[in-house]
């Protein structure tokens, strides 16, 4: 988090900087909008690890996980500011959340017996929220006298916080020729990396400074969670997202 | 049974002295990612933590939780202060300061100088309760307040709610993620004798799980995860302490084996703890039987009665009772001999033969548990035919579960129709396929009829064991010549059915050879019916061997 608070920093630096020195040529020089919509990406993944057995059992047992984060709501708001002629920069911050279940299935040793692994199964809640943090170096295109097209690129910084499954409890019983499945431990880790952005704002103006836009973009980057003793993951976030909302320009 | 020496053993031991120095030059501090573990000793280390301590103590980073005199040395007092961050208690990090009059002697501890949390909880009290309610099940009391700690924790701190929760198998304690509600972390915190599994090394060299009982790095031969009882004593060679044990002596803790590492090495103890499982597990699994008496009965074992160094100078019936046997004693007692020193061998009808811990061998610890459901069922009488039958029926146990846990084949530890190959080697001490190779009769009409041996029951034994390999097996009785179709291999659980239902639910206890035959053919109509292919097989095999 430390991380992206000093990126967004500079993104606002770097507005700061750049907005007086293209600050005359045309009336519509800040474009602010707010969209509400979906991530249509799914962006399930799987996991596997070991896990301390029942009784200091010798024979670890092993778990893996399939995460299913499928598409969601998402939240998005962009500030862009017209440099010279059609070229501008903006920053954008896109909010996504999900709930979901991931299948856990583990295999658990034989306390009396090695190599004779038993099979369990279950289920347990899982969250995915995802926060985008967008530089985008934007091209305006006027298409029509109320029509405005905004197209745009640039790096990101997408912060991921998951649901992470850390062990499994079961109960066995003798004469242990079945395990049952009784929870899953889990841990909410959040982690943040490098990505990418681009996309489009087609915009329609139904007043001289309001207009609803509708935007198309796609965003990406591979983080990496540390969930301790030695394990990592590394998860997918952004995807393609589509929405509609406000637009103001100033 | 004779017992022959080709040449001596020398045995050595050496004596570890270990010098334990008060004033020594002990690490002052050792730090393992965040955590620094203080053990201050000299007089350098504990100023540096007197400073240190006293400073954290006046900026209430360290509060003393407890201060308490010193009763066994006057003028001393103990104190222990917790380490807080922020006003909330780092969970685990404490220090223990020894004073004598104000001045610092020694300080141990864990202190955790990295934490970096927020400490304003998102979640409250209650909400923590109800998380750590509907996850033991419990029913949490509204007085009882949970704590905000910062917890290290897989190289992380996180703001929790700890709250311990009551059930009817456990009392845990959980840590509530203050933040997210989730839980970082639960363990129990009920201390007992808990169940175990180990590491073991059998007679064999080979190894397997041994269940066992464990607490505070101290593990014992008590198992605890099968229905009964299950315990070995370790008679560390001690003949006049087994004695004791077999007349009724009670068994006291320094009496069974014990281990401190759950990675068990003797051989002796190990396969005799592990196969008494098993043999449960067997009975259990075919027959659902519950132990010897089918009411989980203890089972003891007695390992190592002897010490092998001691044969030269043991008499002939110690040497024939506790080296080269094994028995049941009643009660569900067993006893495991402990074979011969290497260079030694007996004589017999197959050749020389070297003795291992008898305990080695699966067959051989099911055949005296055998003897034990014997004695809760059938108790057929140890003598002549009736004795023979005791026999038998604990050779055709023993033998039917090495089946159950080995694989067919003639190697060691594998399944086969010999008792004992695996410490007798080579060939062990009876077969069930071939009788006669072990100069034991395989018809009736060769029978023993002296007096030893309580009229041979360990001899006559191998026809009715002989009668029933034919009948899973099938083949030719080598006196009569008369051929048996056997039920097959993969069908012997019908045979073993059939054997284990006549021996123990229809046999009297003075039954004869003849009336073996009566009971096993009944048994056979009992569960697969009258006339069928089960049936044929037991009459055949039975006349085959001469018994009608």
């Amino acid at each position: 988090m430390r991380g992206m608070t000093t990126w967004t920093i500079t993104v606002f630096a770097v507005l700061t900087l750049a907005a007086p020195a293209a600050a005359q040529s045309t009336s519509e020089r800040f474009w602010v909008g707010v969209s509400g919509g979906v991530q249509g990406t799914s962006n399930g993944f799987s996991d596997s690890f070991t896990f301390a057995s029942q009784f200091q059992d010798p024979e670890s047992s092993t778990a893996s996980v399939d995460y299913p984060v499928k598409g969601g709501p998402l939240v998005d708001g962009s500030f862009v500011v017209r440099l010279w002629k059609g070229f501008g920069v903006g920053v954008a911050v896109s909010q996504f959340s999900k709930g979901g279940s991931a299948a856990v299935t583990a295999s658990v040793p034989h306390p009396f017996q090695f190599n004779q692994f038993r099979s369990i199964e279950g289920s347990t809640s899982t969250t995915r929220n995802e926060l985008g943090i967008h530089l985008q170096f934007a091209y305006l295109v006027p298409l029509a006298s109320h029509v405005r097209l905004i197209a745009f690129a640039g790096p990101s910084r997408i912060s991921v916080e998951q649901t992470f499954v850390t062990d499994v409890q079961y109960t066995q019983a003798f004469p242990f020729d079945a395990a049952t499945f009784s929870r899953a431990t889990t841990r909410l880790s959040s982690a943040s990396a490098a990505g990418f952005n681009g996309g489009a704002d087609v915009i329609w103006m139904f007043a001289r400074r309001f207009g609803v836009g509708g935007l198309v973009q796609y965003s990406a980057a591979k983080v990496r969670q540390d969930l301790g003793n030695n394990r990592s993951i590394t998860v997918d976030a952004g995807g393609i997202q589509a929405g509609g909302g406000v637009r103001m320009v100033f | 049974m004779g017992v022959h020496r080709s040449f001596p053993r020398v045995v050595c031991c050496s004596t570890a002295v270990i010098i334990s120095l008060a004033a020594g030059h002990v690490a002052a501090a050792q730090t393992t990612r965040d955590a620094v573990r203080i053990a201050a000793s000299t007089l350098r280390d504990i100023r540096t933590w007197d400073a240190q301590t006293n400073r954290m103590l006046r900026d209430g980073d360290l509060r003393v939780r407890s201060r308490r005199a010193d009763t066994m040395i006057k003028g001393r007092t103990f104190e222990r202060a917790d380490q807080y961050y922020k006003g909330v208690r780092v969970f685990g990090a404490d220090v223990a300061r020894e004073i004598d009059r104000g001045v610092l002697l020694s300080v141990f501890g864990t202190l955790y100088p990295g934490v970096a949390v927020d400490t304003v909880a998102t979640i409250d009290a209650d909400r923590a309760r109800d998380i750590v309610e509907k996850q033991s099940g419990a029913v949490i009391a509204p007085t009882r307040q949970p704590e905000l700690v910062v917890l290290p924790h897989d190289g992380v701190y996180t703001l929790t709610w700890r709250l311990p929760a009551a059930t009817d198998s456990d009392i845990r304690q959980y840590f509530v993620d203050a933040h997210d509600g989730s839980i970082v972390l639960d363990y129990s915190q009920l201390e007992r004798q808990v169940a175990a599994v180990g590491r073991a090394q059998g007679v064999l060299g080979d190894t397997k799980k041994i269940s066992v009982s464990g607490a505070s790095g101290h593990f014992t031969a008590e198992d605890r995860l099968r229905p009964p009882s299950i315990r070995t004593l370790d008679m560390k060679g001690n003949l006049s302490r087994t004695l004791d044990i077999l007349n009724g002596s009670p068994v006291t803790a320094s009496d069974i084996a014990s281990d401190d590492d759950n990675n068990w090495t003797d051989g002796a103890v190990d396969d005799a703890h592990v196969y008494q499982g098993w043999t449960y597990d067997y009975y259990f699994k075919r027959f659902g039987r519950r132990g010897l008496d089918n009411h989980d009965i203890q089972i003891t074992g007695l390992a190592n009665p002897v010490r092998r160094s001691d044969l030269e100078t043991s008499s002939d019936s110690v040497i024939g009772t506790f080296f080269l046997n094994a028995f049941y004693a009643g009660g569900g007692y067993m006893v495991y001999g402990v074979g011969l020193p290497a260079g030694f061998f007996t004589r017999s009808p197959i050749g020389n033969q070297t003795w291992d811990f008898v305990s080695g061998a699966l067959d051989v610890v099911a055949h005296e548990l055998s003897h034990g459901v014997t004695q809760y069922t059938s108790d057929l009488i140890y003598l002549d035919e009736s004795g023979a039958l005791n026999e038998a029926f604990s050779d055709i146990m023993g033998t039917s579960v090495e089946f159950f846990f080995q694989p067919p084949g003639t190697a060691s530890r594998q399944a086969d129709y010999l008792m004992g190959e695996d410490v007798v080697r080579p060939g062990g001490l009876r077969s069930l396929a071939n009788p006669a190779a072990y100069g034991d009769p395989d018809h009736y009409s060769k029978r023993f009829l002296g007096s030893e041996d309580n009229g041979g029951v360990h001899t006559n034994s191998a026809i009715a064991s002989h009668a029933f390999y034919l009948a899973i097996e099938g083949g030719t009785n080598a006196t009569s010549g008369l051929s048996v179709q056997g039920v097959g291999a993969a069908n012997r659980e019908q045979i073993e059915k059939v054997f284990y239902r006549g021996f123990t639910e229809l046999m009297p206890a003075n039954a004869t050879f003849s009336v073996a035959r009566a009971v096993t053919i009944q048994a056979a109509r009992d569960l697969y019916g009258a006339g069928g292919n089960v049936e044929r097989a037991v009459t055949e095999a039975w006349t085959a061997v001469g018994v009608n």
